[in-house]
This record gives structure tokens, C-alpha cells and sequence, in this order.
């Protein structure tokens, strides 16, 4: 990490001075948010607010991990990717506005669907790691991967008109395998239909979460699942805990 | 409002209107499929009109959402020149604008995002002076106003033209929302008579609470439109994100409100 002055600048002080007034916050935290560094698995519906959070509030550097193309049927949800970007790279497509919000982001691009080869790799650079994928067999992976490598991990889901969000701190809190059966193969299904508002409310708590691990305050989805029903507006907390048998987090195996 | 149905608007069926285009199809393909949806939920997207008062970090998340999942008109107002100061949460402005005018640049975002829909940009927030005469031929109204004087004139327009007001707001990382329906749930002023004392024009704002509470709002202007789900009546959601806290409060007119006391007797036909 590069090291900065440890004052903010006049243009941070401006760009920030509605969230330094926040107790929670102030000019030491402002400053934990320009050093830290947060890696968006997923471009799409969760990442788009994410990233677009994330850098608005001055976190100093985001990776974004993605190999897909802007596609004319994202636009309705997936709120960073404009019908002007529509077969341009995502990641490229998210970076763009990312850096029009704030100019000094340091984004690193990572072409690529994450997979048991590439992920310790690119997860081993960051404080915090978020899971904004849509698959299923890769939110175990990137869960196994944050464990293993003593990542804290922030996992985000949407289905239907549903919502969950879980943040997990490898060894001490339930991880997503302590809490979803890991199945032995897994089936993709073609199911459309979250309307676009939903992965927003979830991808911004996700942001939320995110914050608060940089800063050290609050009450992050720790031991707790949380669980949004949109048709109803109804949100709920469930209390987690950890699994002995867990084989993401309770097993002792080394690294593959 | 047709209780069984859930609907605000039974008379927006999207019925006899125009098919949808191949771009539209291609575009909402991935919300065409949701349950009590459909090409006629996208149809009535497509044929309401839908005001935001105040476009920053809470309404200009509305506005990007609904923009995104095809309102047919959305008519903005937001004053102002884009401060530096706005861009810690104001996701459709950009750093290269500061200076100009904040409906500027949310008008060219939105254009990028989804050309299809008909913007209305008005420079201007909501005052007594114009709140009826932009309110009229709305269907719904979204309030995201930080000031009192404004959500009050909305409010009574509302009420007096009979038109639905979701009505979000935050502070620091607090949220709460409701939606108002002349005649059926309590108004603004039924439950603020006065404005609260402690009430100032410049709070703390984080951008990721902004986010949660307008895409609640966003995804109830959906439900109101489209007659999915259950709208948040004579309920208010209440949230803090920092301590993770959500409760659902109930709320009920005030039978002395001054301004929805007659719509209030006229819904009970006496």
C-alpha cells in the first residue's frame, strides 16, 4: 500500500464533509476509508451499487472481478452499465463510472469468472472481499477461498423478490457453508426475474457492511443472516452460528 | 383503492395500449417473467407518470431505479449547482459537473442509461407556489425533500389532488418510509403537525443508506404501479444501518388533521 499523508486534503474535506460529520466517522475514519482496499466479485446486480457506494465514499482502491459483456437486458437492474456500454467489457463499463463519480479511484481490473485456480490469487490483495456473484457453485467457492485465506467476507444473494445479506469473519463467525448446504454438484437454473430495485437494497447494505468492517463500528451481519422480503418490505435477522463440522471453516486442511 | 387487488390504479390496466417493441422486450426481458408482472405489468411502467421531489442521494437512486425498470415518464425537480459536497452519495452526478446545474447532469446520466423513457427536468425544488400545478396528471409522487416547508406543500397537494405520496427520508444512517394515500392511511401532517424542532437542512448523509431506503422507495412506486406485492400502508418501516435495527411501526390518521381531515370523512362516506 502506498502511504499517504495521514491529513485529508481541501478537496477531500469538501467531497466527504457530509459523512465526516457522522460520529461514526469523522476525519480518522475518512482516513481508514481512503487506505483501504475492497475486491467486487460481480459486476452485474449487487456489484453495481456496491461499486458505485464504495466509491462515493472514498474507498481507495477496488478491484472488480468480472469477464462478462454489457448486454441490453442487464440495464433494467444492473445500474452501472448504461444502454451506451452495451457490449463493452463490464468491468471496463463499471470503472468508467466509477472513476466519472471520483477521478482518483485506483481500480484494478480483473478480467476473469473466478475458479478454484485464480481465486486465492486475486482475493490475497485486499481487506475485504465481497461476494456480488449470481452462482450459486461460486459463492461456496469464494466463501472457502475468504475462510482459507482469512479474508473478511461480505455475501450478498437475491432470488424472486427475496434478499440476503451475511458478513463473516473466517474463524470467528459462521461462514455461508456453516449456515447452506453445500451440495455435491450443482444444477444452473435459468431463472429470471428479480425486478431492479431489489439488488439495490441488498447491494447497498452490502456497501454498508463493507464500510463497517473499515471502520470499526456499528453492528455488522455477524452470526446473523439477513433476510428481505420485498413484497412485503419486510426484513428480518436470523441468528447464525458456527458449525463444527463445517468443512469450509472447521476443517483443518491446508491450502490446495 | 381496489382492496383485492392491492391496486392504487385499477383503471391502469396497460390494456389497450401498444404492444411492446423488440427493445423494450429485449430490455425488460429479465422482469417480463416475475409473477403478477408480465408484458401488463411492464405496460403500466410504461403508462405512468411520476414525480421526485429532490434528486440527490435519495431521490436520484429512485429516479436512476425507476429510470432502469421503465417508468414512461418521470418528471424531476431538483435546484441547484452540483456541489462537491453532494458527490459522496449523489450517484448520478460527476465530478467533472461541479459547479453546474445538479438537473443537468441527472437528466444526461438518465438519458445514457435508458433513452426510452420521457424525462421531465425541472430546476427547481417544490414550493407551495408550484406544488399543484406540477402535481396535476401525476400518478404518483415520491418524496425525498430534506425540508419540511417542502414535504409539506407536497404533501397537500397530494392530498387535495388525491394522488399516492411515498414519502422516504434518512438521517445519518436512519431511514424510514411509508407511503401516503388520500383517504385510505394518514398524511404527512397527521403525523408531523409541526416541524420538529431539531430539524436541520444540512445532516449527515451516507451515501450506502441513501441507496437502501431509494431503492425501497423505487420498489414501491413498482408495487403502487403495477399492483404487485403489498404497499407499505398505514405502516411505517423504520431502519438503522449501523446498528442493523428494522421495526415496522403502525400508523393512523389524525382525525383533526386540518389538511386530510375532509378526504378522511369523504372516504368514510359521511
Amino acid at each position: 500500500m502506498t502511504t499517504k499523508s495521514s491529513v485529508l486534503s481541501q478537496e477531500e474535506l469538501q467531497r466527504f464533509a457530509r459523512q465526516i460529520s457522522m460520529e461514526a466517522i469523522g476525519e480518522k475514519g475518512q482516513r481508514k476509508i481512503l487506505d483501504s482496499s475492497v475486491l467486487v466479485i460481480g459486476a452485474g446486480g449487487l456489484g453495481s451499487p456496491i461499486c458505485l457506494y464504495l466509491a462515493a465514499s472514498g474507498v481507495g482502491r477496488i478491484g472488480i472481478a468480472d469477464s462478462d459483456f454489457v448486454d441490453i437486458s442487464n440495464l433494467q437492474r444492473q445500474i452501472i452499465h448504461f444502454s451506451s456500454d452495451v457490449g463493452l467489457a463490464k468491468i471496463q463499463s463499471a470503472q468508467n463510472k466509477m472513476r466519472a463519480i471520483r477521478p482518483e479511484l485506483v481500480v484494478e481490473l480483473h478480467d476473469l469468472f473466478v475458479n478454484t485456480t485464480n481465486i486465492g490469487k486475486i482475493i490475497d490483495g485486499y481487506d475485504i472481499i465481497v461476494d456480488a456473484v449470481d452462482s450459486l457453485e461460486a459463492k461456496f467457492l469464494i466463501n472457502q477461498a475468504c475462510v482459507w485465506g482469512n479474508k473478511p467476507l461480505v455475501h450478498g444473494g437475491i432470488e424472486g423478490f427475496g434478499g440476503e445479506a451475511l458478513t463473516v469473519l473466517p474463524g470467528k463467525t459462521a461462514c455461508f457453508e456453516c449456515i447452506f448446504h453445500k451440495p455435491d454438484f450443482f444444477v444452473i437454473p435459468k431463472r429470471k426475474g428479480p425486478l431492479g430495485p431489489l439488488p439495490g437494497i441488498i447491494g447497498s447494505i452490502q456497501a454498508m457492511e463493507c464500510l463497517k468492517l473499515i471502520l470499526g463500528v456499528g453492528t455488522p451481519l455477524f452470526n446473523s443472516l439477513l433476510v428481505f422480503d420485498a413484497l412485503a418490505m419486510n426484513m428480518k435477522k436470523c441468528k447464525v452460528v458456527r458449525r463444527d463440522d463445517c468443512r469450509a471453516c472447521c476443517d483443518s486442511r491446508p491450502l490446495p | 383503492m381496489n382492496m383485492q387487488t392491492g391496486m392504487v390504479f385499477p383503471s391502469n390496466t396497460g390494456r389497450g395500449t401498444k404492444e411492446l417493441s423488440d427493445t423494450e422486450l429485449a430490455r425488460y426481458e429479465w422482469q417480463l417473467p416475475v409473477p403478477g408482472f408480465g408484458e401488463a405489468g411492464q405496460k403500466r411502467l410504461r403508462n405512468a407518470t411520476v414525480l421526485i421531489s429532490r434528486c440527490g442521494g435519495l431521490g436520484g437512486m429512485v429516479a436512476y431505479e425507476l429510470a432502469a425498470a421503465g417508468i414512461g415518464k418521470l418528471v424531476l425537480c431538483h435546484g441547484g449547482n452540483l456541489q462537491m459536497s453532494d458527490l459522496n452519495r449523489q450517484l448520478l452526478m460527476t465530478t467533472d459537473w461541479v459547479g453546474k446545474p445538479r438537473m443537468e447532469s441527472i437528466i444526461w446520466r438518465l438519458k445514457e442509461l435508458n433513452p426510452e423513457i420521457n424525462y421531465v427536468g425541472i430546476g427547481e425544488n417544490i414550493s407551495p407556489q408550484n406544488a399543484e400545478s406540477l402535481i396535476g396528471g401525476v400518478d404518483v409522487v415520491v418524496d425525498c425533500a430534506p425540508l419540511f416547508e417542502e414535504r409539506y406543500a407536497m404533501n397537500d397537494a397530494c392530498v387535495k389532488l388525491g394522488v399516492p405520496l411515498v414519502e422516504c427520508a434518512m438521517y445519518s444512517t436512519e431511514a424510514q418510509l411509508t407511503v401516503f394515500v388520500p383517504g385510505q392511511t394518514p398524511c404527512l401532517r397527521c403525523l408531523y403537525p409541526e416541524t420538529p424542532l431539531a430539524w436541520k437542512r444540512r445532516f449527515p448523509v451516507f451515501g450506502a443508506v441513501s441507496g437502501t431506503i431509494g431503492c425501497m422507495a423505487a420498489f414501491e412506486v413498482i408495487k403502487i404501479v403495477s399492483g404487485i406485492g403489498e404497499v407499505t400502508m398505514n405502516s411505517m418501516l423504520i431502519m438503522d444501518l449501523l446498528s442493523m435495527k428494522f421495526r415496522k411501526i403502525a400508523i393512523s390518521p389524525n382525525g383533526d388533521c386540518p389538511v386530510c381531515k375532509t378526504v378522511q370523512t369523504e372516504a368514510i362516506g359521511v
